[in-house]
């Protein structure tokens, strides 16, 4: 083991974070040599024993208020040719981890390597992150010290031992925890490093790099006033465009404008960064999303463009995922929409779907969109024509957004469409059956909604007599255990599973009967609750509780049944105010849905009497709010 | 010598010894072409020194004025109206100074214009030196300008300390000098010979607007806006004044479409952004009004110099922005809006009303409403009006708006004393203003001095020669108050319709019964119709006379108004405020399976305004199945079943948890029901009118509730 030659050390500074050392220890695994943990010795939870078991030599030691002088007794004692720098809540992405040894092997003329931080918002990507290269890997030597008490920084070691010394940039990711809103107010971190700073900008009151940090601490804790004062105060330093932080200055000024609400001064913030780091596609986004505020949609639509033109930075600048990208497109489609331009939102909003195909808002705006300016029949091809779906859940996700934003024909269709594709399954044909009895429903047909749901809840109650609970005699005798087991399998598959399906078709059942459609006779044996939930499926059942209200209300409508209407509202009403989460929010879209569909006879009428498009694009935005999209204002 | 004033004139008699004598003083010579005046014009110029040329008149203002400048003797030039004269304050002293020392070629002058009470300011060259070969062209709208190499250049200067102040706008004026007509005659002459000049359809626009014609306005603008360069510099008031032509002939879409597009370009431009939030704001676009308004603040308090703006554009916009504000319930920064008005532009009327109606609503006592509209109305002593016609004449209208301001808000005790004030400064001066006499009169009515009211109305009607319809029943509703029979002068002094409406209702007040058809019992069509027509006329025009009734509070008169129409009377309570009497008549009709969509959605929307909202629901869902082509049902549906929801989401958060997604839920439905507020399904309350809701007018409305069919 002596023998044999160390290449990256890993140098850690830890307190009180048992878990997440553990986490990012597991990520490292393999990857590094040795490890070299330096725990502050008031740390009071079980940090050092963690940092053993996973062989890591263990330095405790005495906090003295100055991070560098932490760091650097981790380095003092690291015999590899390289160290790696980590935080406890940070950990390697398993996709990348790998190419990590390769950057040690061949960087022969590298001094150092810049790995991207992505400053994790939520628990997985698709929550968005902050990316931001830092100077994490570099050559072991006793020259390469930490400086700086707080944000302590190596480089400027680096480059005083060797000014020619080349910074690479890597590709290895890094994901940090610590900004995750949650976590930062668990561990007062803010308050912590506000004071750290408040001290260092006492003492060296000129220096920007402190005013910068003790500006995002500022708009991290809620206070932008403070925020902007900060970075105003960096930005009057000398040279200040030459600063390797001056563009995020820029932006995080107009970050704290449009917390106080300032957006005018926002766009003249923006646009002076603009002419300072014209390629920085985060300014033009902000820039963007200024304009949209005061009401200068078209100058929006253009920064926003421009934004879309440069691309997601790369290089030095620090960004945010999504911006000249996924984000920058979603909020094109956003300002054509407002501005009732529906072909360019629409084109936007598949353009967001193409560039990021997990993210489900752009998808639901668009049918909800579609379904308020009349146009939804034109979405089955459209989407059919913008993606290409491979599996059946991506298909069935469709629906589900389909039905959600009352499309029920196009639900219908576009199922329709898939069952020739090999993708096609059981838990599409399930899908079809309730997008047909939704739209029965919606179309005032409440009894054949009826039988539908029926008779497709029947027939799995009859196929999985194990699961039912109150199981009809003679029945089980005839079913196998394996049967069983398997039809449970077929019927369970998460959110867009076959199963899924039928709990929305119960729902629907239940609220038909509830609004006295249908007899008890009718429902036979089977009750509520008596189908095939496996115990992990019983969260979905309580999200689909509500389903099913929307287009009865749609249907109690266009039937001009008074008494029908009112029993429906009774429901509703009861279901807002005493039913689970998800019941209280369907009830609350009922209303919308209701609503619309006399604010969408209004449309129609004042069209007929020529009336002002003005009026017209009020009650369309109104309709558009109802559906759950927000004016983005 | 260093400055000479030069002018051309025809028939200038009113003005010029005013335009001359404020000026002869700083200059060393007056030259005045005539160009063929048949008054005294040339007599009171000659009186002034001036040095006079004669010349046929040509179609072509360039050639006059280059004519005159021919004749220069000094450095420097100062152009002038015969309609313009130097304003007070002007330093002409350092001025000449200024001019002795000065190494500019030309200057600019501001040039202040009246019309009506909106003061519009606009900046021209004026005063250049004359030894430079500078010459006028353009044979209307003549513009200064110098040769470089063979093409005409248009000259600039920086702005002079020279004010002037110009009359030659104001309608009556302009009537009389038929100015417009004659700028038709040589505009259409140059159009002849360039038909592709955007510059010469754009003036004959204007013209044309002055003239009142607004669909030939709209057309000729047009034409100017199809071949009109983007640059040119009267392209922005080129896109104004269209939009006011579209607008005055009815074209509202249009006029929201050249607005929508122009304000995006011209983000500066006060005016034009005021007049997009104005469309907005009809056509219920509130938040984009809002918007369009705050950019006209904005724009209003830079003066760039670019465009040609009112002076009072700043009080407008705020007050308009007050106004939706106070819609949106948000008070304080209404009062703030007002204030900002009222403090730009004292006693302006509309920011007086709103902030009137904003205290009255706040719930301030009447005594303290006066006293705070006072501070804000701009009223001046005595002694500082005295002698002074323009300003007596202008403290009137400040006396009169407050008065209004107070009447609306139904403080008729402190209104009263101060429409008096003012008809007895105004007598000496021109008559009154019919809605001022409106107002008073209306005012007289409510507080019940019928015979006052009466005389009033009649002494407008004898000044005028005749009365609006709505004076004309105001004056018939008095007369039968006080027990009396339409006096004999009415036959002459109202117009045809209105007589014979006030005649036939007087029939019916008397009791003669003209035709089966009018009994309910008998025909269910023809219901409430009186006079001898039965037709849609004698219908409409018994329930104006009702409605009217019921807006002065004449419960008793409008009853036997409304004969058989019970449902109509019961809806005009509900418009006027009398919400329980109205509620009491509806409900029993509703009862007997009488009511009708109208009285449907009249009781809805009472239920929704006390929060009532599944019962509200339940009647607008009636009124739409009765008639599925009222948007108002519809509109009051949605928006109850909106509050229910809104309703049921508070209790939940109340009750239950306060999980985020409530509150976003909840916020985003409470901001689509404010979206639809604006597009108008429910009843605007006046202060007056909250008065008789709150029990100010139950007394009024006492004897429906108690002795019915009795």
């Amino acid at each position: 083991m002596a023998a044999r030659r160390k290449l990256i050390s890993l140098c850690m500074i830890v307190k009180d974070d048992e878990q997440g050392l553990a986490r990012c220890l597991r990520s490292v695994q393999g990857i590094v040599d040795e490890t070299i943990v330096v725990v502050d010795s008031s740390s009071v939870d079980r940090s050092a024993d963690v940092a053993r078991s996973y062989g890591a030599h263990v330095i405790e030691r005495a906090w003295t208020g100055d991070f560098a002088a932490a760091r650097n007794a981790g380095l003092e004692v690291a015999r590899g040719e390289w160290i790696l720098i980590l935080d406890a809540d940070e950990e390697f992405s398993e996709v990348t981890a790998a190419s990590l040894r390769p950057l040690a092997l061949d960087g022969h003329s590298v001094a150092g390597w810049l790995l991207p931080v992505w400053n994790m918002l939520g628990t997985d990507e698709e929550d968005g992150a902050t990316i931001n290269p830092v100077l994490r890997l570099f050559r072991n030597d006793p020259n390469h010290r930490f400086e700086g008490r707080i944000h302590e920084q190596i480089a400027v070691a680096i480059l005083r031992a060797n000014p020619d010394a080349r910074l690479a940039l890597g590709e290895v990711i890094i994901r940090h925890y610590g900004y995750r809103p949650s976590v930062v107010a668990e561990k007062n971190k803010i308050r912590r490093n506000m004071e750290l700073l408040l001290q260092a900008v006492e003492e060296e009151p000129d220096n920007p790099f402190h005013r910068y940090n003790l500006g995002v601490e500022f708009l991290r804790a809620g206070r932008p006033l403070d925020a902007l004062l900060s970075f105003r105060e960096a930005k009057k330093t000398p040279s200040f465009n030459q600063l390797s932080y001056a563009h995020l200055v820029c932006k995080y000024e107009v970050r704290s404008l449009h917390s106080l609400g300032r957006w005018k001064e926002a766009v003249d913030a923006a646009e002076e960064g603009i002419r300072l780091f014209n390629d920085y596609a985060d300014l033009w986004h902000t820039l963007a999303e200024s304009m949209s505020r005061i009401g200068r949609r078209h100058s929006a639509i253009m920064a926003a463009c421009y934004a879309l033109r440069i691309g997601q930075p790369k290089g030095i600048y620090h960004t945010e995922d999504g911006m000249g990208s996924h984000r920058t497109a979603y909020m094109l489609g956003i300002l054509y929409e407002i501005a009732g331009s529906y072909d360019a939102a629409a084109h936007w909003y598949s353009t967001t779907l193409t560039m990021k195909p997990s993210l489900l808002p752009p998808l639901h705006r668009l049918c909800r969109m579609f379904r308020v300016v009349g146009r939804s029949s034109e979405l089955p091809v459209m989407i059919e024509r913008r993606f290409t779906l491979s599996t059946e859940e991506a298909s069935i996700k469709i629906a589900s957004v389909l039905l959600d934003s009352g499309c029920t024909a196009e639900a219908i269709l576009w199922l329709r469409r898939r069952a020739a594709e090999p993708a096609w399954g059981t838990a599409s044909s399930s899908w079809l059956v309730l997008a047909e009895a939704s739209h029965a429903a919606a179309e005032g047909h409440l009894a054949e909604a009826c039988r539908r749901a029926i008779r497709a809840i029947g027939a799995v109650s009859s196929e999985t007599p194990g699961a039912v609970a109150g199981a009809r005699a003679g029945d089980g005798a005839s079913a196998s255990a394996s049967a069983s087991a398997s039809a449970s399998a077929r019927y369970s598959s998460g959110e867009y599973g076959a199963a899924a399906a039928y709990e929305r078709l119960t729902s629907l059942r239940r609220w038909l009967r509830a609004v006295g459609v249908g007899s008890d006779e009718e429902f036979g044996g089977v009750d509520a609750g008596s189908l095939p939930l496996s115990s992990t499926d019983e969260e979905n059942g309580a999200s689909s509780a509500g389903y099913g209200l929307a287009p009865i209300m749609k249907g109690a409508v266009s039937t001009n049944d008074a008494g029908l209407l009112e029993q429906v509202l009774k429901q509703v009403l009861a279901s807002v105010a005493d039913g689970t989460d998800a019941a209280a929010q369907s009830g609350s879209a009922a209303l919308a849905a209701y609503a619309d569909c006399h604010l969408g006879e209004a449309e129609r009428l004042l069209a007929a009497r020529t009336a002002s498009s003005a009026t017209r694009q009020v009650l369309r935005s109104v309709r558009l709010l109802l559906a759950g999209c927000e004016r983005g204002e | 010598m260093l400055l000479g004033v030069h002018l051309i004139v025809r028939n200038e008699e009113l003005h010029l010894a005013q335009c001359l004598d404020s000026i002869r003083q700083w200059a060393d010579e007056l030259i005045v072409v005539d160009t063929g005046s048949s008054d005294q014009t040339v007599q009171i110029a000659a009186s002034r020194g001036a040095h006079i040329v004669h010349m046929a008149w040509a179609d072509d203002f360039a050639q006059a004025r280059n004519f005159g400048i021919g004749q220069a003797r000094t450095l420097w030039v100062l152009v002038l109206d015969a309609d313009e004269r130097l304003a007070d304050g002007t330093d002409m002293l350092q001025l000449r100074n200024k001019l002795l020392h000065s190494k500019e070629t030309a200057y600019r002058v501001v040039v202040e214009s009246t019309v009506e009470r909106q003061c519009i300011r606009h900046e021209a060259v004026r005063l250049f030196r004359a030894d430079q070969g500078y010459r006028y062209v353009g044979a209307i709208h003549e513009q200064l300008a110098t040769s470089v190499s063979g093409a005409w250049r248009d000259v600039d200067g920086p702005l002079s300390d020279i004010r002037l102040q110009h009359h030659g706008y104001e309608p009556g004026e302009l009537a009389r000098k038929r100015t417009a007509e004659r700028n038709g005659c040589i505009i259409r002459k140059l159009l002849e010979g360039q038909p592709d000049n955007p510059f010469h359809w754009y003036n004959l626009g204007v013209t044309l607007s002055q003239q009142a014609k607004a669909a030939e306005a709209s057309a000729a603008f047009a034409r100017a806006r199809a071949i009109v360069s983007p640059d040119a510099p009267f392209r922005p008031s080129l896109m104004l004044d269209s939009a006011r032509a579209l607008l005055a002939s009815g074209e509202e879409g249009a006029a929201l479409e050249l607005l929508t597009n122009e304000s995006k370009r011209y983000i500066n431009y006060a005016d034009l952004q005021l007049l997009y939030g104005e469309c907005l704001e009809r056509q219920g676009a509130w938040l984009e009004a809002k918007q369009a308004y705050t950019t006209a603040i904005e724009a209003s308090q830079v003066d760039n110099g670019l465009y040609l703006t009112e002076s009072d554009v700043n009080c407008r916009a705020c007050t308009a922005l007050a106004g939706l504000e106070r819609r949106l319930g948000n008070q304080k920064e209404a009062a703030r809006r007002y204030e900002q008005a009222l403090l730009a532009d004292l006693g302006w009327p509309e920011a007086l009303e709103g902030l009137a109606e904003l205290l009255h609503e706040a719930g301030g006592s009447d005594s303290a409403i006066a006293q705070t509209l006072v501070r804000y109305a701009g009223l001046e002593s005595k002694e500082n009006r005295a002698g002074d016609a323009r300003a007596e004449r202008n403290g009137v209208e400040k006396l009169r708006s407050l008065a209004h301001a107070l009447t609306l808000i139904g403080a008729y005790s402190s209104a009263v004393p101060l429409w008096r004030q003012a008809v007895v400064i105004a007598s000496a001066s021109a008559s009154e203003p019919a809605d001022a006499v409106a107002s008073f009169s209306a005012c007289l009515i409510r507080t019940g001095q019928y015979a006052e009211a009466a005389e009033v109305l009649a002494s407008m009607a004898r000044d005028m020669g005749s009365l609006p319809m709505t004076a004309g029943m105001d004056w018939a509703l008095c007369s039968w108050m006080e027990g009396r029979r339409l006096p004999l002068s009415a036959e002459h002094l109202l117009d045809a319709s209105t007589l014979l409406l006030c005649q036939a209702a007087e029939r019916r007040l008397l009791g003669h019964r003209q035709h089966a058809a009018a009994d309910a019992s008998e025909s269910g069509e023809a219901v409430g119709s009186i006079g001898s027509e039965g037709g849609a006329d004698g219908i409409d025009g018994a329930v104006m006379l009702m409605e009217r009734a019921v807006s002065h509070g004449l419960l008793r008169i409008a009853e036997r108004l409304a004969g058989s129409s019970e449902e109509r009377f019961a809806v005009s309570l509900h418009r006027h405020g009398y919400t329980t009497a109205a509620a009491d008549r509806l409900l029993r009709m509703m009862g007997t399976g009488h009511l009708g969509a109208r009285g449907l959605r009249t009781l809805g929307e009472m239920l929704y305004g006390r929060q009532l909202y599944s019962e509200s629901l339940s009647l607008y869902e009636r009124a739409v199945q009765h008639q599925p082509d009222d948007e108002h049902a519809r509109l009051g549906a949605a928006s109850a079943s909106i509050r229910l929801a809104v309703q049921a989401l508070t209790e939940r958060e109340e009750e239950r948890s306060a999980a985020a997604w409530l509150t976003e839920e909840r916020k985003r439905l409470e901001m689509a029901v404010i979206r639809l507020e604006s597009l108008g399904w429910r009843t605007m309350r006046s202060g007056a009118q909250r008065r008789r809701m709150s029990d100010g007018g139950a007394a009024e409305a006492d004897f429906l509730m108690h002795d019915r069919e009795g």
